[in-house]
């Protein structure tokens, strides 16, 4: 069985967020709600590096540890989604989630939260495949259709892979292997316990 | 004899032959490795002094301190407009995580359960409090409406923001299997709101009590006595209107209710406190603090109830029988009896039981 990953190659990523786009066209996702950002570190100096972020799928989620309402499930594939229904707008997963990557649409005048959204693999939720349902409440559903996330489909310089993480890391290799300096896998070792594997 | 002797000589000097041919063998192996424990060694130093030597230069791998960066949460860019989103990873989820679902989830219930068998023993061993009666129908007035509706007020929503808070930390644990998935987002979905609506009047009500009641709760030297000698065990020491208990009580109300509701007005305005190690830490100390609160509150239902019966009338009628000021409240009997009042309705007969009424006359 495949083990969905993602690997953003940061000396490929140009910050066009050309993913962020791609995310927020495919999953019709709500004002103020990015499933997806692109973050660059030392800006404007020699050096900068650009990564693109969102869920990362963890072996051992925070986010899912921490859920009062326990409405997060992992799918056999390794993908970390979560039912709506059950998700009450606490907040907690955010503050759990080393990546940032659960967020909340404004439910109220007074600046409640509502129920959390956040990055599927584009793989939907809970809800019948490709129903209406399930895009109205978690977006596309690409993989039941046999087709990779949107934002790494779109990935112009293919810094982004999402896959299963033996072929994006065979493929990661390869490049490394090519180039020069150590291996730039960003938060592989924090989401999934392990080396380049 | 002589044939056994050269017998055993030979038999000696093959068994020397053996031993030796071991330790040829032994050393064979053992020793080349020796040569690698002394590279490591030597490689060990020279890698200690030349990153050494490095760091004393000021060098670091430029690649390598960007990763750093990363990995400390620096902030960088990011054309998301969130509060936050500018950082790739931060680590203090994961003590987060740790601190909630480690300790506070696992020790915490141990001391609600601790209280309520702490209750239960001292309610076999000392009997719970006699129960009085007031045949003389005599009446102590204490508490104005005022009073009364205020110690209601907080002691109602204390009880409802407590089991809505307990839900929200154990329901998922305790609930789920009992009322399924569904069935507990329900109710945490209702918990939360009545938590989150509840809370800002439960912090009108500490706040008024607190100012109300502190020149109740001055302690004195006969509180001291209470408490050390035993007081809360069922012994009938000399107390004033409020004694030792009820002053640490008040105490207990004031520190955790301080504590209690300014991290929960912290925490209800998420958008204002834009700050995620604010969060972690309020959400774990609200916890704490209330547990231990709640922990505290079992003594005080105890104490109000089965503890001392007949107290209970100060906060529903506002008076309460002389036969029970005299035996609780020895210290305040004598300040206040001018101000006693009869009620005949209040009359009820002394209790049956024939060694209460001996110990209450």
């Amino acid at each position: 069985m495949a083990r969905m990953k993602f690997l953003c190659d940061a000396d490929r990523c140009i910050e066009c967020n050309g993913c962020v786009t791609a995310c927020k066209n495919a999953n019709e996702v709500p004002w103020g709600v990015n499933r997806r950002r692109v973050v660059t570190l030392n800006d404007g100096q020699p050096g900068e590096k650009s990564v693109s972020v969102a869920c990362m799928h963890c072996d051992d989620a925070p986010c899912a540890a921490v859920c009062p309402v326990d409405c997060f499930y992992t799918t056999p594939d390794g993908i970390v989604l979560h039912d709506k229904d059950l998700c009450i707008g606490c907040g907690y997963c955010f503050f759990a989630c080393p990546f940032g990557a659960p967020q909340f649409p404004n439910a109220t005048a007074f600046g409640s939260r509502g129920r959390m959204d956040k990055c599927t693999f584009c793989a939907g939720g809970p809800e019948e495949p490709g129903s209406e349902a399930e895009f109205e409440k978690y977006g596309a559903n690409l993989i039941a259709e046999g087709m990779l996330p949107a934002c790494a489909e779109m990935c112009a310089t293919k810094a982004l892979l999402a896959g299963d993480g033996d072929l994006v890391a065979d493929i990661y290799r390869h490049r490394a292997t090519s180039r020069d300096g150590a291996a730039k896998t960003w938060g592989w070792s924090q989401a999934y316990r392990t080396g380049l594997s | 004899m002589e044939k056994q002797l050269k017998h055993t000589k030979s038999r000696n000097a093959a068994r020397h032959i053996g031993w030796m041919t071991m330790l040829v063998l032994v050393a064979g192996l053992v020793l080349p490795l020796s040569g690698h424990v002394n590279v490591a060694m030597a490689q060990d130093n020279e890698e200690v002094q030349s990153s050494q030597a490095a760091e004393s230069r000021g060098e670091t791998n430029p690649q390598s301190d960007l990763w750093r960066q990363a990995r400390e949460s620096h902030e960088g860019y990011t054309a998301v407009d969130a509060p936050g989103a500018n950082v790739l990873m931060s680590s203090d989820g994961e003590t987060f995580r740790q601190v909630r679902m480690g300790p506070v989830s696992t020790y915490l219930p141990w001391w609600l359960a601790f209280m309520v068998g702490a209750m239960f023993l001292l309610h076999i061993f000392t009997g719970g409090g006699e129960k009085l009666g007031n045949p003389s129908g005599k009446r102590f007035p204490a508490w104005s409406m005022f009073d009364r509706i205020l110690h209601w007020y907080v002691a109602v929503l204390f009880l409802i923001l407590a089991i809505t808070g307990l839900s929200l930390l154990f329901g998922r644990a305790l609930l789920i299997p009992l009322i399924g998935p569904e069935g507990f987002s329900a109710w945490a979905r209702a918990s939360k709101f009545i938590h989150d609506w509840g809370g800002p009047f439960f912090v009108v009500g500490i706040v008024v009590m607190s100012i109300a009641w502190l020149h109740h709760n001055k302690p004195t030297m006969m509180d001291v006595r209470w408490l050390l000698l035993g007081g809360a065990f069922g012994k009938h020491l000399p107390a004033g209107r409020y004694n030792g208990g009820q002053k640490i009580w008040f105490l207990v109300n004031v520190l955790a209710g301080a504590i209690v509701c300014v991290t929960g007005v912290l925490l209800l305005l998420p958008g204002i406190f834009e700050d995620r190690n604010l969060f972690q830490i309020n959400l774990i100390v609200h916890g704490v603090v209330a547990i231990l609160w709640i922990g505290v509150s079992f003594a005080h239902i105890y104490m109000a109830t089965l503890g001392a019966p007949g107290g209970i009338d100060i906060t529903t009628k506002g008076h309460v029988s002389s036969e029970w000021v005299k035996v609780h409240r020895s210290a305040w009997y004598e300040e206040a009896k001018d101000e006693a009042f009869y009620d005949e309705s209040e009359k009820t007969p002394p209790p049956e039981d024939s060694e209460a009424s001996a110990r209450t006359a």
